[in-house]
């Protein structure tokens, strides 16, 4: 979506998805109007993920001086979740995504 | 604040003075610590102004796996920072809030899709990356919205497919392929919000407009998608 918007040759845009990338299609064409397509139940007209929205530059900032929270997983559930990844990561590579 | 804090609240719930130059002590601490931050397109915009990447989930997990970073700090929700620590498993990998879950990947238990796959014992497991560790590890590959299609497509096309956990990205992938892959019943919130009806307001006031979806929105907007990509509607 991000590099179609930078270049169709329409000025303007209603984009479905997450509102956040909009963000970076207007840095990519600061002359380019992007509207969030309208939800449901909401008049705010912007669709946006609450649990992307959960971070925060103080939650950032408090995060990287404690190292808290990390994640960690169980090893041997680990190796087993790597490999449909990397098999996805080695199709991606071939096919030059 | 204390450990057992952090496990309650899901993060650090330290004030930050106002008079703090907040970007710049995380650009510090970033030095210091010789940590990367990967910044998804869907969080705050001054979160992904002060990210080393931002991008999609393949992206962001091609930046993972390839980092010399000592600490990964992924701004994004808590499946993507275990894909990070599943590809670079001795590096320290951080997520901001663990609250930062995921619609989608909650709604593919491991235990219910587990009994679920067993009905297809001839069919291979693709998931969309937005799954728990726990449904990755059920899965011959995962797949982002953008390598969905070629990835199913690198099969034989008599290939058998349970495709899960969101389906409305599995209904547009059979929908452009011609495949018939067996989908599991989840979705993502966001996606599932979007008024067709509004759309269709607004795409009819504004006539000029582009119009274009994610690819896993519900049926009825690919369809809409599909009718405004002929020329004589655009």
């Amino acid at each position: 979506m991000l590099k179609f918007s930078q270049s169709d040759d329409a000025k303007k845009y209603i984009v479905a998805t997450e509102s956040g990338i909009i963000h970076q299609m207007k840095k990519a064409s600061p002359d380019k109007e992007f509207i969030p397509a309208p939800p449901k139940d909401s008049t705010c007209g912007c669709s946006d993920c609450n649990y992307m929205k959960l971070n925060s530059m103080e939650k950032l900032y408090n995060c990287m001086k404690y190292e808290l929270p990390e994640v960690t997983l169980d090893e041997t559930l680990r190796k087993k979740a790597e490999k449909p990844i990397r098999k996805m990561l080695d199709i991606s590579d071939k096919l030059g995504l | 604040m204390k450990r057992e804090d952090l496990k309650l609240k899901g993060y650090i719930d330290e004030p930050v003075s106002d008079k703090l130059d907040i970007k710049n002590e995380i650009l510090k601490l970033k030095k210091e610590k010789n940590a990367v931050i990967l910044s998804h397109f869907y969080v705050k915009p001054e979160l992904q102004d002060i990210a080393d990447f931002v991008g999609d989930s393949l992206k962001l997990s091609q930046e993972a796996a390839r980092t010399k970073a000592d600490i990964i700090v992924f701004v994004g929700v808590h499946f993507m920072a275990e894909t990070a620590k599943i590809l670079s498993p001795d590096k320290k990998v951080l997520l901001p809030d663990l609250n930062a879950g995921c619609s989608l990947a909650e709604s593919a238990p491991a235990d219910k899709f587990e009994e679920f796959i067993k009905n297809y014992p001839d069919h291979i497991v693709i998931n969309y990356v937005n799954t728990t560790a726990a449904l990755k590890a059920l899965s011959d590959v995962v797949v982002t919205s953008t390598n969905a299609k070629a990835i199913v497509d690198s099969f034989p096309e008599d290939q058998k497919i349970v495709f899960g956990p969101d389906k409305n990205l599995g209904n547009y992938i059979n929908s452009i392929t011609g495949r018939n892959m067996v989908l599991w019943d989840g979705a993502c919130h966001v996606h599932e919000e979007f008024s067709v009806e509004e759309i269709v307001r607004l795409k009819k006031n504004i006539p000029k407009q582009r119009f274009w979806l994610i690819r896993n929105v519900k049926n009825q907007c690919l369809l809409l998608l599909i009718m405004w990509d002929l020329p004589h509607l655009c």
